[in-house]
């Protein structure tokens, strides 16, 4: 697919980050921050959300879209990480005052100014992730800047919001979460629609995560920060991308939205000239979906198909039914952006709206379901298809089929392009649900505001420089030039992390000389903090020499799941000290050279010429 | 409005008001919004709060700022969503809605977040829609609407008597919506004032506010449904059963309370099991929204069935001079002097475990109590512990206590003994009569026979808590 110039597409891209805070306790109660993904749910409540008026009387079309699915909702308690709070039992505890800090500090390090009131909101959420059905969130502070390479980037606001909760399952209908999540402190930076290509967009989310970690308040690891892309070109819409993971994702993302917008209103504009006057053409009260848009039984033309689609038709647990889509032939299959075609976006409203796996449509190859030429040709008959009409089939019980085939059919007509959110996967998205209305926010009356005072903003500490921080290095014992290559890695973070647990000149040697030394070696060496500080441990209650700890990082490295102690035996990595050392010396006379050459990763040098001048 | 002298001052020179759309210049750089009244107890009066076109509510310091109007329309503050017209259904159950106040008839202004009462009690029902499919709630009425704190006797007497015309009405039962936090003591008070109750009266509130996804109001109004078209006619709170969105208690008005400050499952039946529970079984499950007979599953056979045919009356009579104490460690007995002195007629006394209050140290009650049973006050006593009864001969302390005549109120809750209290010395003069209305079993307040599951839950093997 040929790439457009973005430039004259119109292309504006704006980012929203979400990043964890490494709070000690959640935005809204004394509930801790830290979660282990195995850790044991006690027990489960079921509830169902409803959708509520917004402001104006009106009910967001993001909620109604939710509610309409009437979902019953399982979440799962964690005793270590919920409380009543979670479980929308209990009201709000005040706005936690460390979460406000991280918030100030970071807006203070993009130049952003205060809000002299932080007014805690409740953001309607109807898909579940919230058990009061709704967010808090509060605008901490607005018109900040950043610079990129690309020039300044506008940072319209600051907010400090609640983490969602995560899904567990999701089975057709059917959703369970863990409340372990909701509540943990976000700080929610926006971007103005300023970025002007995807690898703007990239450099300025890696930037604004470079400035986040080094507040030394960010929670780490996979998960903690999050990603959402609004993206727009001069005759589409803006569309949020939301749950981007991987920032080498975020560039592709970007422009693949654009592209999508820029294909999707070619189709439209190929509708209009093939006869499609306006989007009253899919008017579900409307005369023409009546005449046009009735679904239709084709059952019998999936007989032979492949079992996945013949046998619940022979079962009789579903129906092949079909509608027409005038005007849509060749239409259907034209690509949006890599692997993605008309239909497949058809298909994602289908699936959102009804649950359904998928649905069939004319441009595709008859052959991946089992069926031929023939059959298509047989369907398009049925439905009296002329010249360049087309269809759709959806294979499921009748109700579902139709629900489906109705929000294929209004999509398809829609000639502009719907305001909506976004699903990121990997470097494509598909439809998640509509871009929610202003009418989604209203006053959280449990929390009061909080102040900020001038006094209290002119105070704030910002983080340290990188001479600061050098000078830091040098004092817990590391040679200048040590820390200096120290800071300019990007290793201070985690020797941050792990200063205080063992003793800096070895730590930096295992970060700074063998760790890129097994990187080098084709090792993947990126182990969680926690597994370092295991092995640091090990080390330092002399379970293992400073020889052994290479050894052992090579092999943690290797396998990230196995047990370290476990490793340490296997590999016969257990220091030999003490009196078993002093046994071993005897066995080889005293001989230093010797033991040294065989057991050069068990035994540590120092002790063993103490031992043996001791000896003398 | 809650802004100060000197922003009052500001936004009157610039013939600003809240609701009006506002450029403000200051410290902050420009931003525009709509101006909002600033609640009550809520942050600085010299900070204004403005709403944010992106939705955000935020306070900006006042003072050296310049404020003015920007075109755009003003909003409508204080005005939420439209009043739902029930549609004429048939094959349903006729219901009567009694509304009073609380959580469950407020409604928030999206844009400031105030808190009002409902102006219409039919607003409740644009809540919940799908009410119309289980119920014609064809009769609304609503006497006062208060916060349940607010309320006392006279209240009680007004709803007895409106209850009792609905219940004379050609509705199947009654829904009445109420505050939660005297919820129970307003159960009470309809199970004694109402006499020859015909039809079941369901009592419901909410414990999370309307404005939300997540309010539990809204299952409580469709089982409070459900009961009131059953069998059974016993007043009754019906309440979530559970902090799930499952099933639905039937409690039994003179023995549930409010156990929880804040969950929706707060209302318990202490002493005994509750009279049904609702959507709990699979049976009733399925037909949740059918409202037939399958939807209320009763863990007992004593209530009373409906009779359609019979008048319910209503005796209304209250003793407002009737007071509820409790003893704490070391407590001087001349309280009850006191009441004595005041005029009261009855005392509640809420006293520890199997009923004691000091009995021989330099505290002791005894003679107290002595002092106001001799000057015609009937004393009553229920336990604070609230699960078991109260016995007057256990512990010779306990004897010196029932000898000045204090009557042992067996398991009755302290707060039903209260309200019980005010009632029989509303009706009856003589003590011995009012002793004897107190020792009757009226409305199932009294539950003789204690079993294994009456102190931790209610008896349904297919239901877990």
């Amino acid at each position: 697919m040929e790439k457009p110039d973005l430039q004259k597409l119109g292309f504006k891209a704006g980012i929203e980050i979400h990043q964890r805070l490494a709070t000690d306790e959640k935005l809204f109660c004394h509930c801790p921050t830290r979660i282990r993904e195995d850790a044991y749910a006690y027990g489960t409540l079921k509830r169902r959300l409803r959708a509520v008026a917004g402001e104006l009387g009106t009910v967001d079309p993001a909620a109604a879209f939710e509610a309409a699915r009437r979902k019953t909702f399982t979440y799962q308690l964690i005793s270590e990480n919920t409380c009543l709070v979670e479980q929308d039992e209990e009201p709000p505890r005040g706005l936690n005052q460390q979460a406000l800090r991280c918030g100030l500090v970071m807006a203070k390090m993009l130049h952003a100014q205060p809000m002299d009131e932080v007014h805690v909101m409740r953001k309607t959420v109807a898909d579940g992730s919230a058990t009061s059905a709704f967010q808090r969130t509060a605008l901490v502070a607005m018109d900040g800047h950043v610079e990129t390479s690309k020039g300044i980037v506008t940072i319209p606001t600051v907010c400090i919001e609640e983490e969602s909760s995560g899904i567990v399952t999701r089975v057709s209908d059917e959703v369970t979460y863990r409340l372990d999540r909701l509540g943990i402190p976000l700080i929610e930076i926006a971007t103005g629609p300023d970025l002007q290509d995807g690898a703007h967009v990239q450099e300025t989310a890696e930037k604004i995560g470079r400035l986040l970690r080094s507040t030394g308040f960010v929670q780490r690891g996979l998960g903690t920060i999050r990603q959402d892309i609004n993206v727009s070109i001069a005759d589409g819409t803006r569309v949020e991308i939301k749950g981007a993971q991987q920032l080498e994702d975020l560039a592709a993302l970007a422009e693949n939205e654009a592209l999508r917008q820029h294909n999707l209103l070619q189709i439209a504009a190929e509708l209009k000239r093939r006869g499609v006057k306006n989007a009253d053409f899919a008017n579900p009260h409307g005369v023409t979906r009546l005449a046009f848009g009735k679904p239709h039984g084709v059952s019998h033309h999936f007989t032979h198909a492949k079992a996945f689609l013949s046998q619940p038709i022979a079962e009789g647990k579903a129906v092949a039914m079909a509608i027409k889509l005038l005007f849509t032939k060749g239409l259907l299959g034209k690509e949006l952006m890599p692997n993605h075609r008309f239909g497949t976006e058809l298909s994602g409203y289908a699936k959102a709206k009804a649950g359904i796996k998928g649905i069939i449509h004319c441009d595709e190859d008859p052959v991946k379901y089992g069926l031929t030429q023939d059959d298509f040709n047989n369907i398009s008959n049925e439905l009296d298809c002329i010249e360049d009409d087309g269809w759709a089939v959806v294979v499921a019980d009748e109700l579902t089929a139709v629900r489906a085939l109705h929000a294929v059919f209004d999509r398809c007509y829609t000639l502009e392009i719907p305001k909506e959110t976004r699903k990121a996967e990997g470097r494509i998205s598909t439809f998640m649900r509509p871009l929610p209305g202003a009418a989604r926010m209203y006053p959280e009356t449990d929390v009061l505001p909080a102040y900020v005072s001038t006094a209290e903003w002119d105070a704030l500490p910002l983080p340290k420089t990188a001479d600061e921080r050098k000078a830091d290095y040098e004092k817990l014992g590391l040679a200048s030039d040590m820390a200096e290559r120290l800071v300019r890695s990007n290793e201070w973070e985690l020797f941050d992390q792990l200063a205080g647990k063992t003793e800096a000149k070895t730590l930096a040697w295992l970060l700074l000389e063998v760790k890129p030394a097994l990187r080098r070696a084709g090792v993947d060496v990126n182990q969680p903090a926690e597994r370092v500080a295991a092995l640091l441990q090990l080390y330092s209650e002399e379970k293992i020499t400073r020889a052994a700890l290479q050894d052992l990082f090579a092999l943690a490295s290797k396998e990230p799941q196995a047990d370290l102690e476990k490793m340490v035996h296997t590999a016969k990595l257990a220091r030999i000290r003490g009196p078993a050392l002093k046994k071993l010396a005897d066995e080889w006379g005293g001989n230093f050279g010797e033991v040294m050459k065989r057991y050069r990763l068990q035994v540590d040098a120092g002790e063993l010429k103490g031992l043996l001048e001791k000896k003398k | 409005m809650a802004y100060s002298k000197a922003v009052e001052a500001l936004l009157r020179k610039q013939k600003i008001q809240p609701g009006d759309r506002i450029r403000y210049s200051g410290a902050k750089g420009t931003l525009e919004g709509i101006l909002l009244p600033k609640p009550e107890t809520t942050g600085s009066d010299d900070v204004l709060l403005l709403k944010l076109d992106n939705g955000y509510n935020v306070g900006l310091q006042a003072s050296g700022a310049t404020l003015e109007n920007r075109p755009g329309p003003s909003a409508a503050l204080g005005q939420v969503g439209a009043v739902w017209k029930p549609s004429i259904r048939h094959n349903v159950p006729k219901i009567s809605l009694v509304a009073t106040g609380g959580t469950i008839s407020t409604k928030v202004d999206y844009k400031t977040g105030g808190v009002y009462m409902l102006s219409e009690p039919a607003e409740i029902l644009a809540k919940v829609p799908e009410l119309a499919d289980i119920a014609d709630i064809h009769r609304i009425q609503s006497p006062f609407r208060k916060a349940s704190e607010d309320m006392d006797g006279k209240d009680w007497q007004t709803l007895a008597k409106t209850v009792v015309d609905e219940l004379n009405s050609d509705s199947q039962g009654v829904v009445l919506t109420h505050g939660t936090d005297i919820l129970a003591y307003t159960a009470a008070a309809l199970s004694f004032m109402i006499t020859d109750l015909n039809k079941p009266v369901a009592i419901t509130g909410a414990q999370r506010s309307p404005d939300r996804g997540s309010f539990d109001g809204a299952l409580n109004l469709i089982w409070s449904a459900q009961y009131a078209a059953s069998d059974c006619a016993e007043v009754a709170v019906v309440m979530h059963g559970s902090s799930s969105d499952d099933f639905g208690l039937c409690h039994v008005g003179t023995k549930c309370r409010k156990m929880h400050t804040s969950r929706r499952d707060a209302f318990q039946t202490i002493n005994a099991q509750p009279w049904a529970t609702i959507n709990g079984s699979k049976a009733s499950q399925e037909s949740e929204r059918k409202n037939d007979e399958n939807a209320v599953h009763f863990l007992r056979d004593d209530y009373h069935r409906r009779d359609n045919g019979r008048k319910a009356a209503a005796d209304t009579a209250f003793e407002p001079k009737v007071a509820h104490i409790k003893p704490w460690p070391g407590a001087d007995g001349r309280i009850i002097d006191f009441l004595v002195e005041q005029k009261f007629k009855g005392i509640l006394i809420e006293a520890w475990a199997l009923g004691h209050v000091p009995a021989t140290s330099k505290f002791s009650w005894v003679p107290n109590i002595q002092n106001a049973i001799d000057a015609g006050l009937t004393v009553c006593i229920a336990s604070s512990v609230l699960y078991g009864k109260v016995h007057p001969a256990v512990y010779a302390n306990l004897r010196k206590i029932s000898a000045t005549g204090a009557l042992y109120l067996d398991d009755m809750l302290p707060e039903t003994a209260w309200v019980k209290l005010a009632v029989a010395l509303g009706r009856e003069k003589k003590m011995e009569k009012v002793e004897e209305f107190m020792r009757r079993n009226v409305a199932h307040e009294y539950n003789e026979r204690h079993q294994q599951n009456d102190f931790t839950g209610f008896d349904d093997n297919s239901q877990s808590r």
